[in-house]
């Protein structure tokens, strides 16, 4: 797996210009007074969003049969790519956490508020790891090429049932109000925890099924 | 090492039943017009595809049951797949060095530079050559004990060729190796292998050694009259023509030393290759 990860390591190297371009968009972002949970969310996204490219890259020229010819098995594969994407989110909602914390020093903005800063951060990282938990099975599923318009329609199909959802959710024969009155009243601890959990579950349910699809794809 | 049994594969209406073996201290050539199945058969020797029926066995496992440790014994070049396009070999060093404990990272950059090839360029700028050369060097960088290679030569000039070759055959030099390859290129094999599967359309045709196969097959060309005359239980296939008939026979000696009127030419695999796919049966 160690050979796996330096291959991408080496292969995001090879996109640190427009890993740089971000976090030049990002810095005047910043600098002309966006808001710092804005610029937290689009850069952990999109830094994480690169580890995708690396299935792509992999896939370059037919590239994957003799990547599977070598001592890898699929499962380590697969393992190796989530691992890669989970490393790559934390490092960069940690560069992101430090940069927006110097740049709002900087511009002087009224203090945050630290606790519910990390919160809301830390919900975006777990935002994160479950955009990549649904795009790497589909990535793998579909092909670079196709990937993105599955992932387009799951996404839309996603979003428009969601406000279905919330706009019938009182007709539903489910009581909510429990659930809601639990987060309502839950400490920050606990709530990290849970939100920790999901995005852990997630990418662990999300790695058993990239497994699958590869164990049957054929090359 | 290799052992395949009625190794079945079906694409819509192709279908491959191939049955094959490679043994220790051999080089085995598979040969056979394009689309007739090699490829197919290394993949799923390789495991890269699953199987419809039959058996595939590598060091007597399947190649799902194969272990990293097994995987590190194999050496390959592929047709249509290689070495990532967007990393160096300068980048690839270290990936092959943490990949294949028995990598020998010197030999392998000092064979790159022998080879002409760039350490800092990025592969898919590699010409088709430089990738084959590239990716045979990878293959005989970790002390593979098989080396399982599909049209190595593919995209190399004569010269390239010839070394690339001589490397096979030195490779050999060493026991407990063995060589699967395969080539459009019959001068290639004629040389090298020590026997030859010939496949068609999803089906192997004819195994045989180079050795006989160049010394005691032959090509009658015969009349009309001349084919209606002759002991035909002996010709494998007959092509008609215009003037007549192309034989492909496995006893020459015997058409030689029996009707010594007839225009008899001397094996080869091109030959064989064409009038196994192409020709029929004698009637």
């Amino acid at each position: 797996m160690q050979g796996l990860l330096i291959k991408d390591l080496k292969l995001l190297k090879m996109q640190f210009r427009f890993l740089i371009m971000i976090l030049g968009i990002s810095c005047f972002m910043l600098a002309t007074g966006a808001k710092v949970y804005f610029v937290t969310a689009y850069m952990t996204l999109l830094f994480a969003s690169f580890t995708l490219n690396s299935i792509s890259y992999d896939e370059f020229e037919n590239g994957m049969p003799y990547l599977f010819t070598m001592p890898v098995t699929r499962g380590q594969y697969v393992r190796e790519k989530y691992l890669f994407s989970a490393l790559c989110a934390l490092c960069s909602w940690g560069f992101t956490l430090i940069l927006t914390t110097v740049f709002s020093s900087v511009r002087q903005d009224a203090p945050l508020d630290i606790g519910e800063y990390l919160f809301v951060s830390l919900a975006y990282l777990i935002g994160t790891f479950l955009f990549l938990s649904l795009a790497i099975p589909v990535k793998l599923k579909f092909g670079s090429e196709k990937a993105q318009t599955v992932l387009f329609g799951i996404i839309g199909v996603s979003v428009f049932g969601g406000v279905l959802a919330a706009k019938y959710v009182k007709t539903f024969p489910i009581n909510l109000t429990p659930l809601t009155a639990w987060i309502k009243t839950a400490s920050a601890p606990v709530l990290i925890l849970g939100l920790l959990a999901l995005g852990i579950l997630a990418l662990a349910a999300s790695c058993c099924i990239s497994g699958r699809i590869m164990e049957q794809k054929e090359f | 090492m290799i052992k395949l049994e009625h190794m079945q594969k079906q694409y819509g209406s192709f279908t491959l039943d191939c049955s094959m073996k490679l043994e220790r201290g051999r080089i085995t050539g598979l040969i056979g017009k394009n689309g007739a199945g090699k490829t197919t058969c290394f993949k799923a020797i390789l495991g890269l595809i699953s199987t419809d029926g039959g058996t595939v066995e590598l060091f007597g496992k399947s190649p799902q049951e194969l272990s990293t440790a097994d995987r590190e014994r194999i050496g390959v070049v592929l047709s249509n797949s290689g070495l990532n396009g967007y990393l160096t070999i300068q980048d690839y060093l270290p990936v092959l060095d943490r990949i294949y404990s028995a990598f020998d990272r010197e030999a392998f950059t000092r064979e790159c530079k022998a080879s002409r090839l760039p350490l800092d360029k990025q592969i898919k700028e590699f010409s088709t050559g430089m990738k084959r050369k590239l990716q045979l060097l990878a293959a005989l960088s970790h002390n593979a004990s098989l080396l399982i290679l599909d049209e190595p030569t593919a995209g190399l000039d004569v010269v390239a060729r010839d070394r690339l070759l001589n490397r096979l055959r030195a490779y050999m030099e060493q026991e407990d190796r063995a060589i699967l390859i395969s080539s459009h290129v019959s001068a290639d094999l004629e040389g090298l292998c020590d026997d030859l599967y010939l496949i068609d359309d999803g089906k192997i045709v004819l195994h045989e050694d180079t050795d006989v196969l160049l010394a005691d097959y032959g090509l009658l060309k015969v009349t009309q009259e001349q084919y209606q005359t002759i002991d035909r239980s002996k010709l494998l296939r007959a092509k008609q023509t215009g003037y007549g008939y192309d034989c492909l026979t496995n006893q020459k000696q015997f058409y030689h030393d029996n009707y010594p009127q007839l225009v008899i030419e001397n094996g080869s695999i091109d030959e064989t290759i064409l009038m196994m796919a192409c020709g029929e049966q004698p009637c």
